[in-house]
């Protein structure tokens, strides 16, 4: 009616109106397609401590250092290679030390400088001089013991010390960020521990966001990278803001005040009514029982076996988690070389078998042990209390007469007596912060690491295969051992592997440019 | 001069304080319960209510339809129908037998939780005020010490350290409220003091302890006994926060605090589970508070004096 007015103003205010309220499709009756939001909001339970990337392990961090810097390689999980980053192109030498790096000619930071050698050397320095940065632990040991060298301003040379199949790898995770060394000098002067200081809080990095307001424990705000060399980011900003109870975020969600829910129950995403998009993703964390040896009668080989076989792993994945979880039997996620499928099949629910395996082990009355799990944690992505998960095992292993105690603890308390190797025995799960298997795989056999100390688990064999495989090149030669050591795992090993979570998130309608990854949680574009 | 019966003691350094934090400490409950308690047949009715809470509890766990730990993955979440009356919870467990059966165990950690706490406090309050000197300075400073800490701050702590389970969370509930049944009885123990019958016993050559324990002590039982009812419903609700928070009673034990604390997570897609135990604190809670007002109507000489005399009053005009 408006459009038929002759008057010119009000034509002019018509326009203007339909306009504003986003109504150019009243003309043509087709169905309103969404528009994406300016501003991506992202609600999360999970919360970040610092933006230093070396320093920083939490989910949320690295989720977010994955969207504001880029690393030298990335992975791609779809067809489980490498692929290039801010390097455009590699060369490996015959003898596996020698790696050189050809970086992207239009690569630059947000500042607008071009990314050059001399910031991949500045970025990898601060790591080696940086021993207590945790997440550097990825890539220190093999650079502390390499050159590395300026061929030219776009070239960088490493040579290691031996060869590592993981070294490559291990570049694609958020430690090995590169950061813009004038960008940190300018601010920050010359003085490495103000340098930590400044960038604790701020980013200088060129992936397609930056950091523009952290208010730690509230929310964290990213604004688009202007100058981001490889695109145009979607959104104008993306704020993750810290909701710690998934019925605040179904609530908040509903509302409209956040765009993107990352821990809604399964229970929640079925009952949702209205328009949302539900993402699946991959999570390579494996959730599982570690037992520990040294607390009798852990240390005989049959008693683990009798568990393994009493946990009622079905109920568990499909009822507990409404199927959006995965049976695990290795430590090896579906991605990465060496992950066997059959040893998902290894175990299965069989409670008169593991009666019988206790009663040869001289245990025919049953034991009793305390199970830890860390105090209102859930089950990644799905927002399962493990408080639940614990009820499940306590009953299931009540069927074989083993009574279980189960202890909550406060992260900070338990894993300190995890890492003293005094707790018994705890539900525990294992990420990869870097796309390659030699990070997990050491973390559960080699003892070498502190890691298996925790559980008192000394296998010699293993050991040894993982330190033969480190040092080889040739994926499948790798991959092979990895099997062999996860079949000796799942055979004699400390732990009870369950399941690999199914992350599920909803998102309103008109999202885009959000897409689920392993290990660094979303990507942005 | 002489108050039988006060909560609060008698005038001593941080009695002041001691009264305020009572005051505060009971208000917002006390306030909307006692026009409450007055009106007639609420006394009977909150006694009623208690004896079946009572029943309930000692004999309802060998009714209850299901065992309460008992998991079915064949019905979890289910709602509330003639199978499960309070649906089932997250397990699969059933709530209404949970219900029940919780209600033995917060009624007997909140009985025993108070029954410590009289007990020490008692012992400890009367011997300080009837012996006076020494003795009380040192019991009351001791007393002041506990009570200059928030007492459900001091019950986390003594249940974190001493690890929580059912036993421990008893002794936290009862370390952090003995110190105010101690300053109600050393008011009581330093009025006995000099009444005619404590003198008489004394020249009559009786010990100290048979005084306290025969003549003193039963003095002291109607207000303790008032405080007491009261306080059963306040450390019921302090068991129940403790477990939710998970410095209680560990799982798979059915108390209201952890059935709640289980179901809150699930409050739009199941809200029964976290429901229908809020209900029985709240229920119990209140009832208890309710059966102290009453009962302090009967047993405080002073209240009844009160109400005696307004009545003598209006009948007089």
């Amino acid at each position: 009616m408006q459009q038929r007015s002759s008057s010119r103003p009000r034509l002019a205010l018509a326009v203007v109106a339909a306009a504003a309220l986003g109504l150019t499709a009243c003309t043509a009756p087709q169905p309103v397609k969404p528009q994406t939001p300016t501003t991506l909001t992202i609600g999360w339970a999970a919360d970040l401590l610092t933006l230093d990337p070396p320093n920083e392990s939490g989910t949320a961090g690295i989720a977010v250092l994955h969207n504001v810097y880029e690393t030298l390689v990335s992975y791609d999980f779809a067809s489980g290679t490498l692929k290039g980053e801010l390097a455009t192109k590699w060369e490996i030498s015959d003898d596996g030390r020698t790696y050189t790096f050809h970086l992207a000619e239009d690569a630059v930071f947000a500042n607008g400088k071009p990314v050059t050698a001399d910031d991949v050397l500045f970025s990898f320095q601060r790591v080696v001089d940086w021993p207590e940065a945790i997440q550097g632990g990825q890539i220190r040991p093999a650079l502390a013991e390499a050159t590395l060298t300026a061929l030219d301003d776009k070239t960088v040379q490493i040579t290691l010390a031996a060869p590592s199949a993981s070294f490559l790898p291990s570049l694609a995770g958020t430690a090995a960020s590169i950061i813009s060394k004038a960008q940190v000098v300018e601010a920050a002067g010359e003085n490495v521990e103000a340098q930590r200081a400044w960038l604790n809080e701020n980013t200088a990095g060129s992936g397609p966001y930056q950091v523009t307001e952290w208010v730690p424990n509230s929310y964290i705000t990213l604004g688009a990278n202007k100058n981001w060399w490889a695109g145009t980011p979607t959104y104008e900003s993306v704020e993750v803001r810290s909701i710690q109870e998934s019925s605040q975020q179904q609530a908040a969600l509903q509302r409209g005040d956040i765009n993107v829910a990352m821990d809604l129950l399964p229970q929640q995403v079925k009952s949702l009514t209205g328009d949302f998009n539900v993402l699946e993703g991959i999570d390579l964390s494996t959730y599982y029982l570690a037992l520990n040896l040294a607390f009798p009668p852990f240390e005989v080989p049959q008693v683990r076996e009798a568990i393994k076989w009493a946990i009622d792993y079905d109920n568990i994945i499909n009822g507990l988690l409404a199927g959006k979880a995965k049976r695990a039997g290795g430590v090896v996620a579906e991605g990465l070389p060496g992950f066997d499928a059959s040893l998902a099949d290894d175990y299965s629910y069989d409670p008169e078998k593991a009666k019988k395996l206790l009663q040869e082990a001289g245990y025919a009355n049953g034991f009793s042990f305390d199970l830890y799990y860390v105090t209102g944690d859930s089950v990644r992505g799905l927002g399962v209390p493990l408080s639940t998960l614990a009820e499940k095992i306590q009953a299931d292993l009540a069927d074989i007469g083993i009574t279980v105690n189960v202890v909550a603890q406060d992260l900070s308390t338990l894993f300190t007596s995890y890492r003293a190797a005094k707790l018994p025995a705890l539900i525990w799960y294992f990420g990869s912060t870097i796309p390659d298997p030699d990070q997990i795989v050491s973390a559960h056999g080699d003892w070498n690491t502190q890691a298996t100390t925790r559980v008192t688990f000394n296998d010699p064999t293993i050991t040894e295969k993982i330190l033969q495989a480190r040092v080889l090149t040739n994926t499948d030669e790798r991959a092979a051992i990895y099997k062999e050591v996860g079949e000796r795992l799942s055979e004699i090993g400390p732990y009870v592997f369950m399941f690999r979570p199914i992350p599920t998130v909803v998102t309103t309608p008109g999202v885009t440019g959000f897409t689920l990854t392993p290990i660094w949680s979303f990507n942005l574009s | 001069m002489i108050r039988r019966g006060t909560a609060a003691g008698t005038p001593g350094p941080g009695d002041t304080r001691g009264q305020e934090r009572e005051r505060l400490f009971r208000f917002s409950v006390s306030a909307l319960l006692r026009p409450l308690a007055r009106l007639p047949g609420v006394g009977i009715a909150s006694f009623i209510t208690v004896g079946v809470i009572l029943l309930v509890a000692v004999i309802g766990p060998m009714f209850t339809p299901y065992d309460p730990i008992k998991q079915d993955f064949g019905a979890l979440l289910a709602p509330p129908s003639a199978e499960h009356w309070f649906g089932t919870d997250q397990l699969g467990r059933d709530v209404f037998s949970r219900v029940v059966t919780g209600a033995r165990i917060s009624l007997l950690i909140g009985v025993a939780a108070v029954a410590l706490a009289v007990t020490i406090g008692t012992v400890l309050g009367l011997l300080a005020g009837f012996l006076g000197g020494w003795v009380d300075t040192v019991i009351m400073r001791v007393t002041d010490l506990f009570l200059a800490f928030p007492a459900l701050i001091l019950a986390m702590a003594v249940s974190a350290a001493l690890g929580p389970n059912l036993v421990n969370v008893l002794i936290a509930v009862g370390a952090a409220w003995w110190p105010e049944y101690a300053r109600l009885a050393r008011s009581i123990g330093i009025v006995e003091r000099h009444v005619q019958y404590v003198d008489a016993a004394r020249g009559l050559g009786v010990r100290t302890v048979p005084i306290l324990a025969t003549h003193v002590f039963p003095a002291a039982v109607p207000p303790l006994l008032v405080k007491a009812t009261m306080d059963v419903g306040i450390a019921i609700v302090y068991v129940a926060g403790l477990s939710f928070i998970g410095l209680g009673v560990q799982p798979p034990t059915p108390e209201w605090g952890l059935m709640i604390s289980d179901g809150r997570i699930y409050m739009q897609s199941a809200w029964w589970i976290a429901t229908f135990p809020s209900l029985a604190i709240l229920i119990t809670g209140f009832t208890f508070n309710l059966t102290g007002e009453s009962l302090r109507d009967v047993l405080d000489p002073r209240h009844q004096t009160r109400r005696r005399g307004t009545n003598a009053a209006t009948k007089l005009i």
